[in-house]
């Protein structure tokens, strides 16, 4: 029975681990979104086919502006579908004044209680200011994911300079979003109602050259969380600390978590610092962390995450990285024996070590894992990471690589970042023992016709054919 | 007696209700090519699938120019008086700098004789690029949306077509078709023609599902186009398609 539960704990405990460990400095840009895609503003069609006899993917995706509209829609179909589904449209209209947006919306405001980020809140690597990002986009979605939309209509009006506000009409939600944008801070009010239920936000952000600081407190279901930021940028020097509360089973409004944590809420201390000088950049973090557990009664548990990079920059283009991660969740439980109440507690460790070297033509990085999934076990990962741009041209790019690895089992899984197609934004676990060959093909045979593929092979001790085939064949018209 | 046996096999290679008219046959692919609306459009055409009277699809089509835009009426019949299938179309083009965009409500019916009428009505969208001098593209949902249906098993099918048309030199051009029917595996087409004289093309081309090779003339003189193909599959035989239009 003991061992039962704790092998659920270890079981809740890590597969919670999501691809955080990832670096997603290959497909973000500083403010923390896709780089790899095109934006709305742009008229395009994109038909993407993933031809896997067992998984045979179609999707299509049409953005048009049609002065004085915008529109577009999406719909993909999967090998099984009778029709192609997961429908989105939008059509907007902007004006100086006013913006109207009718259709699948995407809300991403200030920390993101309310309103999560596309891809959540990451701690980024080399850039640990960017948590902070204080987001105000209500803008059409045309995104895969399905638990963040919001179908209905928004509506946003420009009183003068400092007032701005939104409303926000769907069928579980109304939501009014006012913002004054005064010099030197923007606050943000947000009242939102669920099931006949008021829930609200307040946003703020105060910047000065020297301290910048911004919050946001959120009330949902007569419950509070909250995030306070006090960060700084210069060239030289980054810093930032947060403290941050979170409800229990704090979810956003549309019911995605806060952490990738479910059913456990967190609070926190984070302090992130960077230092540029020369040809080094020197980053660190430590984040201390509590968990409260999914079983009532049971004793919070508490963390740390800290981490240490270093990079060299040998050229423009050459670089080298070191980075050594070691998260710790201190895991305490409670069993009852013979009518009595015995408290165990268990240190669960993970540790990670990458190396990254970086050209214009070749990159490699390597990672190395130990976990200790249970007590008294250990487990280790290494996982190797090259790929190679073999066609440099301004109208064909041609790279390919490889992922070798030999991981122990699920519980000491690594994931690597694998280049996919425009808009597509790959990260793989791998686990057992293996290779992946993955290649990537862009072809621009005109300014306005881009032809994309990728093709992947995986052999691994646990896949049962030979090579495992993944491939990909994407057609963008961008005008 | 034979009628009966060749309704048995087509069933499995061919399409159920309300496919016919909507998807029919290669040799109607062929003329969903891309060509960027003229000032002035009619045209007829029959198509005899696998030479059976019963699959015969008639069709017209009639598109004016208004301004920067293209109205369109476009009608069809597949059939006989045992099984028919009836489809009206009315659409708008609307041309841009770059692009042409178009919206349509097509309205299906099915007669099957001694059982309900079936009547059903979709929305298509298509959008066509002139990509550069060389090279035009399409991509067309039809029944996007469409109105549910109580008498019939199935829902009307959705369809993804994207079609390539490529002439690298003035007399010679590449067709290269895709289509998705939600219901079937893909559907492929290359087709290659070839100008002779001024005003004639030769037309050769392989599809799939089922596999096929075609062959084809068009024949221009003045405003007027006549375009006659013939398919061949080894099992079910050779179909017909002949089609009369007038343009400006």
């Amino acid at each position: 029975m003991q061992n039962k539960l704790l092998l659920l704990w270890v079981g809740i405990i890590f597969s919670q681990n999501l691809p955080n460990d990832t670096d997603p400095e290959d497909a973000y840009n500083e403010q923390g979104n896709l780089v790899d895609d095109f934006s709305l503003d742009e008229n395009y069609s994109r038909i993407r086919i993933t031809p896997e006899p067992e998984d045979e993917k179609w999707h299509y995706i049409q953005s048009l502006t049609l002065q004085p509209f915008s529109l577009g829609w999406r719909f993909d179909k999967q090998l099984n579908d009778t029709h192609f589904n997961n429908a989105k449209f939008y059509i907007s209209k902007n004006n100086q004044k006013y913006k109207l947006l009718v259709g699948n919306i995407r809300i991403e405001l200030g920390q993101g209680l309310l309103f999560s980020s596309l891809y959540g809140r990451f701690k980024t690597y080399e850039n640990g200011v960017t948590i902070a990002s204080n987001k105000y986009k209500i803008s059409p979605d045309l995104t895969s994911f399905s638990d963040t939309e919001i179908q209905g209509l928004s509506f946003n009006y420009q009183f003068n300079k400092s007032f701005t506000s939104d409303l926000v009409l769907s069928k579980r939600n109304t939501i009014a979003i006012f913002q004054f944008n005064t010099i030197p801070s923007t606050p943000r009010i947000t009242f939102t109602t669920l099931n006949q239920q008021l829930n609200g936000s307040v946003a703020g952000e105060i910047k000065s050259s020297y301290l910048n600081v911004n919050t946001e407190v959120s009330f949902k279901n007569n419950e509070i969380s909250y995030i306070v930021n006090f960060y700084s940028k210069t060239k030289l020097f980054q810093w930032l600390i947060q403290y941050r509360k979170f409800s229990l089973n704090r979810e956003n409004i549309i019911g995605k978590p806060l952490t990738n944590l479910d059913g456990k809420n967190e609070g926190g201390i984070l302090a992130t610092f960077q230092l540029n000088f020369n040809k080094f950049v020197i980053s660190t973090w430590l984040d201390i962390f509590t968990q409260n557990q999914v079983v009532n009664g049971q004793p919070t548990n508490w963390g740390l995450d800290n981490y240490f990079g270093i990079k060299y920059k040998i050229s423009t283009s050459q670089f080298l990285s070191f980075r050594v991660r070691s998260k710790k969740i201190i895991d305490e439980f409670i069993l009852v024996e013979n009518n009595l109440e015995k408290q165990y507690w268990c240190t669960l460790n993970k540790n990670k070590i990458l190396l990254k070297y970086h050209t214009q033509l070749l990159k490699f990085v390597h990672q190395y894992l130990i976990v200790n999934p249970e007590i008294g076990s250990t487990e280790y990962g290494n996982l190797s990471t090259a790929s190679f741009k073999i066609i440099k041209h301004p109208k064909i790019q041609a790279m390919c690589g490889f992922h070798y690895y030999t991981i122990e089992s699920w519980n000491s899984r690594l994931y690597a970042y694998e280049p996919g197609i425009k808009g597509e934004f790959r990260i793989r676990s791998f686990y057992n023992n293996g290779i992946t060959v993955f290649s990537k093909l862009e072809w621009n045979p005109y300014p306005s016709l881009i032809i994309s593929a990728r093709i992947s092979f995986d052999k691994a001790s646990h896949i049962e054919t030979n090579f495992q085939q993944n491939a990909a064949l994407q057609m963008d018209i961008v005008f | 007696m034979s009628r009966c046996f060749s309704i048995i096999f087509m069933v499995g290679v061919l399409f159920s209700a309300f496919e016919n008219v909507e998807k029919s046959h290669s040799l109607n692919l062929i003329f969903q090519n891309i060509t960027f609306p003229n000032s002035l459009q009619f045209s007829i055409k029959t198509t005899l699938p696998y030479n059976q009277n019963f699959l015969m699809i008639k069709e017209m089509n009639f598109l004016k120019q208004w301004k920067n835009s293209y109205p369109y009426i476009k009608l069809s019949q597949n059939g006989d008086n045992l099984y028919q299938e009836v489809c009206g179309e009315l659409g708008l083009i609307k041309a841009f700098s770059q692009f042409y965009f178009g919206v349509s409500v097509s309205a299906f019916k099915v007669q099957i004789k001694n059982y309900n009428e079936a009547n059903q009505f979709s929305i298509n969208i298509q959008s066509q690029y002139e990509i550069s001098k060389t090279l035009n593209t399409k991509i067309c949902l039809r029944n996007l949306k469409f109105t549910k249906n109580n008498v019939l098993k199935d829902d009307i099918p959705q369809i993804l077509k994207i079609a390539f048309s490529y002439n690298p030199l003035p007399k010679h051009r590449f067709h290269f078709l895709i289509e998705k029917d939600t219901f079937y595996p893909m559907k492929t087409s290359i087709y290659y023609s070839m100008r002779v004289l001024n005003s004639s093309n030769i037309i050769c081309g392989y599809s799939t599902l089922p596999a096929e090779i075609l062959l084809g003339l068009d024949v221009k003189i003045g405003n007027f186009k006549c375009i006659s193909f013939t398919s061949f599959h080894p099992v079910l035989g050779s179909s017909y398609s002949v089609s009369l239009s007038y343009a400006k």
